[in-house]
């Protein structure tokens, strides 16, 4: 049946209509015919009957009176009857008297007689058979008085017989006559119904085609409301139907079209500051490394990255830096052209891509150079946001395509790699990316794989460099500084602790490196090597300090290893810590406080921020940094903030110690100045643990107690 | 065969509405039917003449001469029993017998040639009174019978033959010469007379009919049928038709003949001859006459019967003086 599914609405309406048609026209054209031929050959028996009985009243007197020529004269007349085969008259003896056979009798004739097809047919189904006729000749002979009264009731005898035989070739010619007939009616009938039927679907079938070429038209797009103007009210209330199912997907369809467009902006653009993403940009990166392929020329992919975002963002606030991003976007579009690509790859970093650079390297790097420069001094100029102003710097690496990489990703990393090295050498510039720079690049990625390594394999370690108190002439606690071990080789803590701090690595080793000292403390102590007032100076990184369960890890360890310690431990904040004054940030150092812990603010002097933050938290000691120090001698201006922030320390209440303390002026100077605890080489590089506890054994018979005596009496001279 | 009762209806009546009302006591009734029915029958019997009357059938003029009969033998106050036998019924003959033991019937009225030559065959004593009889040959063998002949006397057809036809001077006439000598002599005479020129068309067997028909003159003036012959169906029509075509005036032998198409012809007062009868068998009964005694009687009355069509048709001038004597005109 699969061809009657191929088959459209209107034909198997067609096909239907014509089966039953046909069905009903046959039933019919039967039945009629055969009731019709029924009818007809029942009237021809009845006349054959009817003329039979003619022929032997008439015949009465002939055979009466064997007038034998009478007789045939008679019979003469039926020569023309149609169908009759055979007609006779014969006497009581059953002698023919006359007969007729008529010409039908010739030898195509019985040719045909033998060759009947309908007539066998229709005596086997009942037809009536014009079985032979033998129709008695009576004679009333009026004996006595009946003849007077010509009875009815005389007395009648058979004198003879008439004798009629029907010709089946006659009846075969009208059964085929009447079936040929009936069968062209029943074609007639077909025909004609079938083109009424074909007409009245083609009506009804109209407005579904008109159903179907709209519908079409909707795949396509093409809303169009239909309008019927025939196929009925069920059809009309389809067309109602289908117009408020068009409607609908119109609205849909539009509805579509803008979460479409949301989710192509969501999926193409930067949400903050409408900028391609990822995405788009590597999009665009392929079409402009084919363009450069075509046309032969090059294309520069700028890698951007903010420099202190990060600060600005923590600091300020993501809502402060949202808008600095959205401006720097803005920039940013407006410094490049048209068909040039800027995409936000997340957080500070922004993606430049700049087409139909020249194939020459050279005039590539200048041209790219001109537009880096461009884009930088767009962004050095102030962005106001609030009404503060807000100045940032930027670090741009620059790759070339192909020169530098033949892919989008090698190609990003490279321009990344460029980057860094950018921010290495000072910030607000860019670098273009070559040969050595990607051997930095693969430095930084093995630290940072080294790093992620490192704890597992206890590569880290502690050295502890001591915190001298000039008064008491005692060590009073030391610092503990981190040292990594990779491949052989000490890597500094300059170099791999940003590492720890991008890579969030930070938190597990910082976590490691409080355990460490604490731990080696409590062994001191526990040796005597320290005594009950030393305490531990441990760096913590702001990434560190603003996680919300650092103060309840500090406590949970110091519990464990120094239970009822008192101020054993110092954290030393760097000022970048200090800037967020948030709720969390004074919970953790009252938290920590309560616990006995305590703060000192490292690299004091360095930082951007302001001094708001020193009666903000609960600070214990300010840390000069050591590059106020390392010059105090010889260079006023240092000495000058040395003296300030002792004063200032001391207006606060607070201790005040000078790291990078080399040599005995430097003691000498910050003695004179106030400040009567210091930390440096003049006392004692960073030591392992165990040559720290034989320093502090042996440090009784240390050299420094006899040159901090000169120190003292030259500083009382 | 059937029982005619003289006997008041009204207990019939009575009887047969509760008979019919009261289907429990049929059985009782019908049983006290019977045998009332034998007792009223027997007491009659024994009080009245019983009748047997055997008729050839049981058509419109035998009734008429029946009901002549009996209305002749009311006339003159005897009580009669009538018992009908109708040749036409199965089994006559037995019927015959058990009526002739069981009624004892003092006088048998026959009907009808084949009844008289029925009850002559079979009863030799009881007295035979005879009536529409054509053939009355066996009268003449038979003492015990006599009757009424339907035979009009040649004079008499003759007469009206002439009165109707006055210009016919060419006549044939149709009869058997077996039979009918007597007849066919006496028109001849009759012929004679009247300077008329008669043909003979002698006929014994009908299978002769048709050649003698086609040799029959075209230009006759009338042709006669007597009753000797005896017809058939075919032969009257083609008589008939001959007659038509030709047309010559057919003189028939009966009313009937007249509606097929015959000019006229001499019919009969059924019931008059019934009581022609029905004298005879009063003087038979009454008078204790011998039948041998009584002699053959003719009908009295006639009736003449004419088609008006075949008058108009053959264009034939009848006389206005006779056509008031014509009993019944059909059209």
């Amino acid at each position: 049946m699969k061809w009657l599914n191929s088959l459209g609405i209107a034909k198997r309406f067609n096909l239907l209509n014509a089966a039953i048609v046909l069905l009903t026209a046959f039933s019919i054209g039967f039945i009629v015919t055969y009731k019709l031929l029924m009818l007809q050959f029942e009237t021809r028996q009845q006349y054959n009957q009817a003329l039979a009985s003619l022929l032997a009243e008439s015949s009465e007197y002939g055979v009466y009176a064997h007038q034998d020529q009478l007789l045939q004269n008679q019979l003469k007349r039926l020569n023309s009857l149609p169908g009759l085969a055979y007609a006779a008259i014969l006497d009581q003896q059953g002698q023919t008297l006359a007969e007729l056979r008529p010409a039908q009798t010739s030898a195509s004739h019985r040719q045909e007689a033998q060759t009947l097809i309908f007539w066998p047919w229709w005596v086997k189904i009942g037809g009536i058979n014009f079985s032979g006729i033998a129709q008695p000749i009576k004679s009333s002979n009026f004996q006595n008085e009946d003849m007077l009264f010509l009875s009815a009731d005389a007395a009648s005898q058979t004198i003879g017989h008439v004798r009629i035989e029907m010709d089946p070739v006659y009846f075969e010619e009208v059964l085929k006559n009447t079936f040929l007939l009936s069968l062209g009616v029943v074609i007639i009938i077909l025909i004609i119904s079938l083109i009424t039927f074909m007409v009245l679907t083609a009506r009804i079938t109209m407005p579904l085609k008109k159903f179907s070429e709209v519908a079409h038209g909707v795949i396509e797009g093409h809303m169009e409301p239909i309008t019927l103007n025939s196929g009925g009210p069920e059809l009309q209330e389809l067309a109602k139907a289908f117009n408020l199912m068009t409607n609908w997907l119109k609205d849909y369809r539009l509805e579509v079209k803008n979460y479409q467009a949301i989710l192509e902006q969501q999926a193409y653009y930067d949400e903050l500051t409408g900028l391609a993403n990822r995405v788009l940009l590597k999009d665009h990166l392929r079409l402009a490394m084919a363009q450069a392929n075509r046309h032969h020329t090059s294309v520069a992919l700028m890698f951007l990255d903010l420099d202190r975002f990060k600060f600005i963002n923590d600091t300020l606030g993501h809502s402060f830096g949202d808008q600095l991003l959205q401006g720097v976007a803005t920039r940013l579009r407006q410094q490049i052209r048209a068909d040039d690509t800027v995409a936000r790859m997340g957080g500070d970093e922004f993606i430049i891509i700049i087409n139909d650079l020249s194939s020459e390297h050279e005039q590539a790097k200048q041209d790219a150079g001109y537009i880096a420069s461009q884009i930088g001094d767009s962004l050095s100029r102030p962005f106001y946001i609030d009404g503060h102003p807000i100045n940032t710097s930027f670090s741009i690496g620059v790759a070339f395509y192909p020169r530098d990489g033949e892919d989008e990703e090698v190609l990003t990393r490279n321009a990344d790699c460029a980057m860094y090295e950018a921010k290495e050498r000072g910030r607000n510039t860019y670098r273009f990316y070559d040969e050595p720079l990607q051997q930095r690049s693969m430095r930084r990625l093995s630290l940072e794989n080294g790093l992620k390594q490192a704890l597992e394999e206890q590569a880290f370690s502690l050295n502890f460099q001591p915190k001298y108190d000039m008064r008491t002439g005692r060590i009073m606690g030391a610092e503990a500084l981190l040292r990594w071990r990779y491949q052989d080789n000490w890597v500094s803590p300059i170099e791999f602790i940003p590492l720890a701090e991008e890579t969030g690595l930070i938190l597990p080793i910082g976590q490691w490196v409080i355990e460490t000292a604490l731990t080696k403390l409590a062994y001191w102590r526990g040796k005597g090597i320290v005594d009950a007032n030393f305490h531990v100076g441990i760096n913590v990184s702001p990434q560190q300090f603003w996680h919300p369960g650092f103060a309840d890890q500090i406590h949970a360890i110091i519990e464990r290893l120094l239970p009822n310690a008192g101020h054993t431990v110092e954290l030393e904040l760097t000022e970048s810590c200090l800037l967020r004054s948030s709720e969390q940030s004074q919970h953790t150092f009252h938290r920590l406080k309560a616990t006995g812990v305590r703060f000192a603010v490292d690299d004091f002097g360095t930082g951007y921020s302001s001094l708001s933050y020193l009666k903000q938290f609960p600070l214990d000691t300010l840390k000069i940094d050591q590059s106020f120090v390392r010059d105090c001698i010889i260079d006023p201006s240092d000495a000058t903030i040395i003296r300030a922030i002792i004063a200032m320390a001391k207006g606060l209440g607070l201790d005040v110690i000078a790291e990078g303390v080399e040599t005995l002026e430097h003691a000498a100077f910050l003695k004179q100045s106030g400040c009567h605890l210091l930390q440096g080489y003049l006392l004692a590089k960073p030591l392992p643990a165990k040559e720290f506890a034989e320093f502090c054994q042996a440090f009784s018979s240390h050299p420094i107690h006899h040159d901090f005596q000169i120190v003292y009496a030259t500083s009382a001279a | 065969m059937l029982t005619d009762s003289c006997s008041d209806n009204t207990v019939w009546s009575v009887l047969f509405l509760v008979w019919s009302r009261l289907p429990f006591l049929r059985i009782t009734l019908a049983t006290l039917k019977i045998g009332i029915t034998y007792l009223v029958c027997f007491s009659i019997c024994y009080s009245s003449e019983n009748l047997l009357v055997v008729q050839s059938h049981d058509t419109t003029p035998y009734q008429q001469v029946y009901t002549g009969f009996k209305k002749g033998l009311a006339t003159h106050n005897i009580s009669t029993y009538y018992q009908t036998l109708t040749l036409t019924l199965d089994n006559a003959d037995e019927h015959f017998k058990q009526q002739l033991q069981s009624a004892h019937p003092s006088l048998i009225l026959t009907l009808g040639t084949p009844a008289t030559e029925f009850a002559l065959q079979r009863e030799s004593k009881i007295p035979v009174v005879a009536s529409l009889l054509l053939n009355t040959k066996w009268l003449s063998n038979h003492a015990n019978a006599t009757g009424v002949s339907l035979n009009f006397p040649a004079e008499q057809q003759w007469l009206w033959l002439r009165r109707l036809l006055p210009d016919a001077k060419h006549i044939a006439v149709i009869y058997n010469p077996l039979t009918n000598i007597d007849q066919w002599k006496a028109f001849q005479q009759q012929a004679q007379a009247s300077n008329i020129e008669l043909s003979a068309v002698p006929i014994t067997r009908i299978e002769d009919f048709a050649t003698l028909l086609q040799g029959l003159n075209t230009q006759l003036d009338a042709v006669l049928t007597l009753q000797g012959p005896t017809y058939n169906e075919a032969a009257i029509r083609e008589l008939l038709l001959y007659s038509f075509r030709n047309r010559v005036p057919l003189i028939g032998l009966s009313a009937q003949w007249v509606k097929a198409g015959a000019l006229y012809a001499l019919d009969w007062d059924y019931q008059d001859l019934g009581i022609q009868a029905a004298e005879q068998a009063i003087e038979i009964i009454k008078n204790k006459t011998m039948p041998q005694s009584l002699t053959l009687q003719i009908p009295r009355k006639a009736k003449l019967v004419l088609n008006s069509q075949t008058v108009e048709y053959m264009k034939l001038d009848i006389p206005e003086a006779w056509l008031s004597e014509v009993t019944e005109v059909l059209q």
